[in-house]
């Protein structure tokens, strides 16, 4: 079992508190990721778990033990760090081993384990090679490597992708996946990367100055976040934000923004907008809502028309992103590459509002959610 | 100190996976870039083991085949493996060196004494000639014996004397160059004598030993295939005879 528990776990440094009462249940061969700007406590709550850092107050459960006052080595947890923290004047078969040998593992044992990890990670070619040879995804490898050796019962990685370059970046996500799945461990990864939190997480863990925003699926938080940080933060283009008027007409309400009524077609949730009646809140819509012909699998009630100035029109191969600007606001659409808009050209988008996201503009929470 | 945390750091350039493995030259010149730290280490205890007189022999290959490992681009695990080596070989490389210096000695003792009488009557010429190549053969078939006892292959005596003696003439030339090189380094020391006051406790032992088996690497390995090969032949016909 390894199962990890956080209760009311703080960090302070004097007066300052870095990490408020985080409260998270990881369960056993989870891939749980921590997402959140740089500064929001994330790779701080990762290195309490380790036992790097001292816990301000809270309690800590590795399984069924509480392991606030248990040191690093005696925790069953291995750590891949940032910058990989190998050691230079050892070769990678020593690096990999030195973990081994300081627990007094038999040599055959030792050998074994780091050639067969060595071969899982394709790096059998590097192992009598010293740091200084290898190339950044090599160095990458060689830090989950030394990790592995150990069989430990929760991996936790620190940004370990975020010295690779963009290609080196999408192999070793995946890789970091498919190890996870063959490892069968818990893993617990720090990133401030939404797509690789995305991409690789069972559950994301949104932080922002040291509070948990929302702990869900990847799919989840994509659909349902509960508040504006967590909506702007997660989906890349990020989603649009626009102030709009709630209105309502009979027994239908819209969403008035300047010129434009967006219909917001709630059902059952409709009533929750009662409260907000003639009051100014925020629209989320996602840049993927925007079409440049009306859609043909959307209701179109559920759609409206919008009018903007594409400020800049990013083609992306698959897809094009337009950069508009409406009545001061600016927007990303997501389009199909045959549309056409040039930059400085009024465009009218048709708007899928099947899904919309609304939030209360002082509290910032999701109205719906 | 962060140039020195930045230096450590850097990126390397990387490894190919199907990067051609090097030979000849060029592998000895990559090992000697690749470990130079290993390589001044085991010239230090080399240095100390060899003040014993009687224990130059193990020591010679325990060193040997820390260099084998190398040249394989094995991990060298350093303090390990030498003493390892050492100790399996210690009783059998003590005999092998005694026999050898024997053998030396006698060598190049006539060497010596039909070069003198060379000097005076042509006639001790061709003695002279075959007593220096019967040395430098004497020599080579050492380092091979040396470096087949450094490769922890198990022989018999008489077996192992005769893949040395196999080694020594099917690829004379690279376990020459191997001497020449190690010899080379001592005339530095002694021609350049104060300068290179401390080449011998830097690099002269090891690099010697590395160039020596480095040279007569291939050339055992060879031999040991054709043993092997004989070997199986004969379980062959054996087999069918019966």
């Amino acid at each position: 079992m390894s199962g990890i528990s956080l209760k009311k776990l703080n960090k302070t440094y004097g007066h300052l508190t870095v990490v408020h009462d985080i409260d998270l249940e990881i369960a056993d061969k989870e891939f749980i990721i921590l997402v959140g700007p740089s500064g929001c406590g994330k790779s701080t709550t990762l290195r309490m778990i380790a036992g790097l850092e001292e816990i301000s107050s809270g309690e800590l459960y590795i399984g069924d033990d509480l392991v606030n006052d248990i040191p690093s080595k005696d925790r069953d947890i291995a750590m891949v760090f940032q910058n990989y923290a190998l050691y230079p004047h050892m070769t990678v078969y020593k690096n990999m081993a030195f973990g081994l040998q300081l627990r007094k593992a038999p040599e055959d044992e030792i050998d074994a384990k780091v050639r067969e990890t060595a071969k899982i990670l394709d790096i059998e070619h590097l192992l009598n090679r010293k740091p200084k040879a290898l190339s950044g995804g090599q160095r990458q490898r060689v830090a989950l490597g030394r990790a592995m050796v150990r069989n430990p019962e929760v991996f936790l990685l620190d940004e370990p992708l975020s010295n690779l370059d963009a290609k080196l970046r999408g192999s070793m996500r995946s890789a970091i996946t498919k190890l996870h799945r063959q490892l069968d461990s818990t893993f617990i990864y720090v990133t401030h990367d939404q797509v690789e939190a995305m991409t690789m997480a069972d559950r994301i863990v949104v932080m922002k100055d040291g509070y948990i925003h929302q702990v869900d699926t990847p799919q989840v938080l994509y659909d349902r976040p509960i508040n504006m940080f967590v909506a702007g933060f997660i989906g890349a283009p990020q989603m649009n934000m626009l102030d709009v008027t709630i209105e309502k007409q009979g027994e239908a309400y819209i969403g008035k923004f300047h010129d434009t009524d967006f219909p917001l077609m709630l059902g059952e949730k409709a009533a929750r907008l009662d409260p907000y009646v003639g009051k100014s809140v925020v629209l989320g819509l996602r840049p993927e809502s925007f079409h440049e012909t009306m859609p043909h699998d959307v209701d179109p009630a559920k759609t409206c028309s919008f009018s903007a100035l594409v400020e800049l029109a990013e083609p992306m191969g698959a897809e094009i992103h337009l950069n508009l600007v409406a009545h001061g606001a600016n927007l990303i659409a997501r389009v199909s590459p045959r549309c056409e808009a040039e930059d400085g050209e009024m465009v009218t988008l048709y708007c899928d509002l099947a899904n919309p996201h609304l939030f209360d503009k002082e509290t910032e929470k999701s109205i719906l959610f | 100190m962060q140039w020195l945390t930045n230096w450590m750091m850097k990126e390397g350039p990387g490894v190919r996976k199907d990067e051609p493995k090097k030979t000849g030259l060029a592998l000895f010149v990559s090992i000697i870039l690749r470990e130079p730290w290993e390589l001044f280490k085991l010239n230090l205890l080399m240095l100390l083991l060899c003040i014993p007189v009687i224990t130059i022999p193990a020591n010679l290959v325990a060193a040997g085949r820390i260099c084998g490992l190398m040249i394989e681009d094995e991990v060298v695990f350093f303090w390990r493996d030498y003493w390892r080596a050492f100790g399996q070989r210690a009783v059998a490389s003590t005999l092998w060196g005694l026999f050898f210096a024997v053998l030396l000695g006698i060598c190049g003792y006539s060497a010596f004494i039909y070069g003198q009488l060379g000097l005076h009557d042509m006639v001790y010429v061709a003695p002279a000639v075959i007593a220096i190549c019967l040395t430098l053969l004497v020599l080579m078939v050492a380092v091979c014996l040396f470096t087949i006892l450094s490769k922890q292959v198990c022989l018999p005596a008489l077996v192992l004397l005769k893949s040395a003696c196999l080694a020594a003439l099917a690829k004379p030339i690279p376990i020459l160059a191997g001497i020449a090189f190690a010899a080379l380094l001592w005339l530095a020391h002694v021609i350049f004598y104060p300068a290179s006051i401390f080449l011998p406790v830097v690099l002269n032992f090891s690099l010697g030993t590395l160039a020596m088996v480095f040279g007569a690497y291939k050339a055992t390995d060879f031999a040991l295939q054709m043993l092997e090969l004989v070997g199986s032949r004969q379980g062959a016909e054996e087999s069918a005879s019966i």
